[in-house]
């Protein structure tokens, strides 16, 4: 992936910045997420994933900030953020790439997300179930990642997420409705930490 | 880092450009907790399968060989 294709919009959010220009372009970027591939495709479902980058090219924008990251369908583009001073991924950022982009998938594969506008709970409904299914898979990514190095690493970071549930689950070969349930405990965890 | 904010918001922080489309998603996202609703029907097996055909070349029509 080239830094152009990283950045997408290209100066606007590039470290380098013009005038009125914030400098939200994360310094290590590529850095950042070369580490995260690097993890990520030692898993035959994460290297689909990442094929994804490639192929559909999806712009991926890392900026500075300590907010959500995920993919934006307005946009068609996933955005990541990372603390300014981090030059590796993290736990935490792996699996929010990796969530990001079965997002973008989901979202490539037909499954449009639906205007709020014209109705909020349909529109619940589908991001509830968007995330249920990207946070499943991002479980079955980090299964196949049991034998590799950092896998204890994405254990913790699942655990200071709240999702150690659902990866509990997911392993214990529970049905969709029990994950749906973990992960309504999870949402309350997230936002009881806020 | 939390999974459970919509990206809408996240839209909204880097844009500077709050939508009403983002604000209203936004809203949704936080105001209805996951046992409001029902999650939509799961996508995971087809989702995959659009992974594993990405390399695929859409059909041109029927082959020219005889």
């Amino acid at each position: 992936m080239t830094e152009k294709e990283q950045t997408g919009l290209g100066g606007t959010f590039g470290s380098k910045t013009k005038g009125s220009q914030i400098g939200y372009g994360h310094p290590h970027s590529k850095s950042l997420l070369d580490s995260a591939a690097e993890v990520i495709g030692q898993s035959e479902l994460g290297r689909k994933h990442l094929k994804l980058v490639d192929t559909k090219k999806i712009p991926v924008q890392v900026i500075k900030g300590l907010g959500q990251s995920g993919f934006s369908p307005e946009l068609m583009m996933i955005y990541m953020q990372a603390p300014g001073n981090m030059s590796k991924a993290s736990g935490s950022f792996i699996l929010n790439y990796i969530k990001a982009l079965n997002e973008a998938a989901q979202e490539l594969a037909g499954f449009r997300t639906p205007d709020p506008r014209k109705d909020i709970m349909a529109y619940a409904s589908f991001i509830h179930g968007r995330n249920l299914d990207s946070i499943t898979e991002v479980c079955k990514v980090v299964k196949e990642l049991t034998n590799a190095g950092h896998f204890q690493d994405l254990l913790d970071s699942l655990t200071e997420m709240g999702l150690i549930g659902v990866y509990k689950a997911y392993i214990d070969g529970k049905s969709r409705d029990e994950l749906y349930e973990q992960y309504a405990s999870a949402y309350d965890a997230s936002r009881g930490r806020r | 880092m939390s999974f459970m904010s919509s990206t809408h918001q996240l839209t909204m922080q880097v844009e500077g450009d709050v939508n009403m489309i983002a604000d209203i998603g936004s809203f949704a996202a936080a105001a209805v907790h996951p046992t409001m609703v029902k999650p939509a029907a799961p996508t995971n097996e087809a989702t995959l399968k659009f992974l594993n055909n990405i390399d695929a070349k859409p059909s041109v029509g029927p082959s020219q060989s005889l």
